[in-house]
């Protein structure tokens, strides 16, 4: 079953009404456990092919008892086995082939699984921990299970899951939520099914072409539209997920955290990771990234060193980014270009700071030529890091020959000039947009505007489908 | 690219319009289906521009009582949306041909044919129709000139088939091809008009004009839409893949029940009243000396299936052929067997137009093959003369 495809809504719609059959806890998780079982169930007909999964699970929730039971002696083992345990089971290209699994197995959603079962270890282990005492096993199969965030997220806390999930009235689903839920499915289901398949079919039509020119210029055209493109691509083909289930979700009574907000208006690397796969980078935020300044800061106590510390952490944290991506060194290196990308960032900051003072680098950042110049870096450096997220070192190793360095250059040159003009146009005009305003609401936000917004979104999504005759884009990070 | 979180608050926690006002419920529908028109009526727009169709019948003469014909001596262009731009030509006799329908030229060879728009190779040009390329076949294998006269006229029911024979036994030929696919018995035969099938008033042309239906509106909206330019084009894309196509032609009843096994009692009285309409045929034809060759042409729907390598269960692609190919043995006329030839195309469904369901030129080609095949056996006195080694020339050519 393809993740956005019509089967997922129609089985996703079936899942709501008979979810909202009953409103009793009871009903409501066995309901869900039961849609979320199934929805494994299309993944492989062979049971044996979910025993590491079930492995898995029932390590993470006897692991969490162990927390929760004080022994928290075992806190280190318990997160190196279950760290062990994920890499082993998602075959790492580091690890020795002979020590995988022969057979298949189903692997869909374990990263993610992974994310929610260390933050239950972690935080059942903390002193202070929020979390219940006693998550039943369908609480936490249901929290880890749960269809709609399976494959590619949202990373959800459990706390936040709970506090819906389990909640004797369930969150209120009107006419005006439900039209919402469905707006945001639609917006969803023309990003991944629309755009993001013409951005792929532009993207490897670029990518085929520089095999038959031989023109420096017809190169250099076809590697900027490579590198342009992709980035808008993968936008559109996981927030477009990402709007789906978010919306779906709804019609289940729980509200999905968000996971983009504009990455593209992003003046800083920093700021764009704040703004892409969010609930990614503010998990590893909080686990990673704070404890490791925390440590850091307890280790080297010196005030001076703190801004160094912190570019250092950002590193590290932004490295694991990059390796949880993966399992092959090109993820290595990717993950290694996004900490680059964020630790420059951050060292950059400190050192204007330090050289001009808070307040005139704050005034330099509102500059118009400077925020689209600073877009344009950000975009420029996000499609560079994304050549090692969809190629190999073969395929870099020919782009890099057919083109040269000079025209490598002006490749940069390129895509850095384009975006920030193409960006720098699309903010001004979406400002422009939201000027019109109606009762101090911007026209475009208005229901009736909306309305016809997602009619034509409809027709157009329902033409392509029909026209192209193709079956759906899969997800992207349905990989990971 | 709007972000969603901004003007999409299925996610935040708090609604700034949490209820609709009474309005909104008559309103947000409005829109919905404004919207839906307009861009309706933007791509019905596009569509016409690029999907062109002509299909004005200036040719035709309707005629209720003994069915359409064309006008002598007319020349017409038309284009199916799916298809070529296309000129029809008819002879003084209004018989699609390339050649007079006077008296039969001195060697030559005559060919007449019956049927209906499968017959008259209905949205093909002529040099690229079935008897175009097979009177060219034939010409080389059997070194004299062949010529055709097509009868076919689109929409014609066996009966009025059938009310043309003494036209074309009139014509002399050497033998005559009558082509029909299975949606040429779509319609039943009006009873009455099977029994009085020999009286020759009925065949007397009409003059009176043909009676004006008045349709509600309805279905007058029914017709628009399925009529539309849009509509066509997205059937157009969405029937390309064989399972959906399939699918949905699978969900007609009556219409696709000649696929399905066995027979209702409505498709057995239709082939009830084919089996009478060519056994008189063949009788007539017998007492003319002129021998009768049957042609089932399979449907896009039959060729889909018989490319198919798991059938439903209960259909059988090949049963509509077989069926006829019976009913033209048992009246000691002769037949072709197009059945296993589609079999053998991978994808034959490509060689219709996808939603027309009319064979494309390159159907036309593979129809022509068999024909030529047939026709050169030794089975059709005309022919018996064209020597085995001319018959592997004409298939190679």
């Amino acid at each position: 079953m393809g993740s956005a495809s019509l089967q997922f809504l129609a089985y996703a719609f079936a899942v709501a009404l008979v979810f909202n059959l009953g409103r009793s806890v009871a009903w409501r998780q066995c309901a869900l456990l039961a849609a979320s079982i199934g929805f494994l169930g299309f993944f492989s007909r062979r049971p044996a092919a979910f025993v590491p999964l079930v492995a898995f699970l029932l390590f993470g929730f006897l692991s969490l008892r162990l927390m929760q039971a004080g022994a928290t002696r075992l806190f280190v083992p318990v997160l190196i086995v279950g760290i062990v345990s994920f890499v082993w089971l998602k075959k790492y290209a580091f690890l020795p082939s002979s020590l995988f699994l022969p057979a298949p197995y189903v692997t869909l959603g374990l990263s993610y699984i992974f994310f929610r079962v260390l933050h239950l270890i972690i935080d059942a282990r903390a002193r202070q921990s929020t979390l219940p005492r006693n998550i039943s096993l369908v609480s936490y199969l249901n929290y880890t299970l749960n269809f709609t965030t399976l494959v590619a997220g949202p990373i959800q806390r459990y706390n936040q899951f709970a506090s819906m999930q389990l909640a004797p009235a369930p969150l209120p689903l009107n006419i005006v939520v439900a039209g919402e839920a469905l707006e945001r499915i639609i917006v969803g289901i023309f990003k991944v099914n629309v755009l993001s398949l013409f951005l792929l079919a532009v993207h490897t039509s670029a990518v085929n072409s520089l095999a038959s020119v031989h023109a420096v210029t017809g190169r250099v055209f076809a590697t900027v539209t490579i590198l342009a493109v992709y980035p808008f691509y993968i936008y559109c083909n996981f927030s477009g997920y990402i709007d789906i289930v978010i919306g779906i979700a709804r019609f289940l009574r729980i509200k999905l955290p968000e996971n983009f907000n504009r990455p593209f208006s992003s003046q800083n690397y920093i700021m764009f990771w704040s703004r892409w796969h969010i609930t990614l980078s503010s998990w590893l935020q909080f686990y990673v990234y704070l404890p490791l300044m925390l440590k850091s800061i307890r280790r080297w106590p010196s005030p001076a060193m703190e801004p160094f510390l912190n570019v250092f952490a950002l590193f590290v944290t932004f490295l694991l980014v990059g390796l949880w991506h993966g399992q092959t060194s090109e993820f290595v290196f990717f993950g290694a270009l996004l900490g680059l990308g964020v630790s420059l960032t951050k060292l950059y900051q400190v050192l204007m700071i330090k050289w001009i003072g808070r307040e005139r680098y704050q005034a330099v950042g509102v500059n118009w030529l400077y925020s689209a110049a600073a877009r344009g870096l950000t975009f420029t450096w996000c499609a560079l890091t994304m050549l090692w997220f969809w190629s190999n070192w073969a395929q870099l190793g020919f782009l890099s020959r057919s083109l040269g360095s000079r025209a490598i250059a002006l490749v940069w040159i390129c895509v850095f000039v384009g975006s920030s003009i193409t960006l720098a146009l699309w903010e001004a005009a979406r400002e422009w947009l939201l000027s019109f305003q109606f009762e101090n609401q911007p026209v475009l936000s208005s229901r009736y505007v909306r309305t016809a917004w997602s009619t034509v979104l409809v027709i157009t999504s329902v033409a392509t489908i029909i026209l192209l005759n193709a079956p759906p884009p899969d997800i992207v990070y349905k990989a990971f | 690219m709007t972000e969603p979180s901004s003007n999409s608050p299925a996610g935040s926690p708090a609604s700034p319009q949490a209820t609709l006002s009474k309005r909104d419920y008559y309103l947000l529908p409005l829109i919905s289906l404004a919207t839906i028109l307009f861009i309706f009526g933007i791509s019905e727009l596009l569509t016409r521009v690029i999907w062109v169709e002509h299909k004005e019948g200036s040719c035709t003469v309707v005629d209720p009582v003994a069915g359409d014909h064309f006008k002598p001596n007319c020349t017409i262009r038309t284009k199916n949306a799916e298809g070529p731009w296309t000129t029809y030509h008819y002879n003084e006799c209004g018989y699609r041909s390339a050649t007079s329908c006077g008296p039969k030229p001195p060697g030559a060879v005559r060919i007449a044919i019956l049927g209906s728009s499968v017959s008259q190779a209905l949205y093909v040009p002529y040099e690229q129709t079935y008897f175009a390329r097979t009177a060219a076949d034939l010409s080389r294998s059997c070194n004299h000139s062949i010529d055709v006269q097509n009868l076919g006229v689109p929409g014609s029911s066996p009966i009025y088939v059938y009310r043309r024979l003494p036209e074309a036994i009139a014509l002399k030929p050497d033998v005559v091809l009558y082509l029909l696919a299975p949606f040429d018995l779509e319609q039943r035969i009006d009873p009455r008009e099977l029994a009085e099938r020999n009286d020759p008033a009925r065949n007397e042309t009409s003059t009176k004009p043909a009676v004006q239906l008045t349709l509600s509106p309805m279905k007058r909206m029914e017709q628009t839409l399925v009529e539309s330019r849009t509509v066509l084009v997205a059937q157009h894309f969405l029937f390309q893949n064989r399972d959906t196509f399939l699918g949905m032609y699978l969900l007609y009843g009556d219409k696709a029940d000649f696929l399905r096994q066995p027979f209702t009692p409505a498709w057995q009285q239709r082939f009830a009243d084919v089996d009478l309409i060519i056994g008189d045929m063949a009788d007539k034809l017998r007492a003319a000396g002129v021998p009768l060759v049957v042609i089932p042409v399979p449907s896009r729907a039959e060729a889909a299936l018989l490319s198919s390598r798991q059938l439903p269960p209960n259909i059988d692609p090949s049963a509509f052929g077989h069926q006829i190919e019976s009913i033209a043995a048992n009246h000691g006329a002769d037949y072709v067997d197009l059945m296993q030839t589609f079999s053998n195309i991978p994808n034959s469904e490509n060689l219709f137009y996808v939603v027309d369901g009319h064979l494309t030129p390159e159907g036309q080609q593979v129809i022509a093959q068999v024909l030529s095949k047939k026709l050169l056996d030794g089975s059709i006195p005309a022919f018996a003369h064209c020597t085995p080694q001319q018959q592997s020339l004409a298939r190679e050519h």
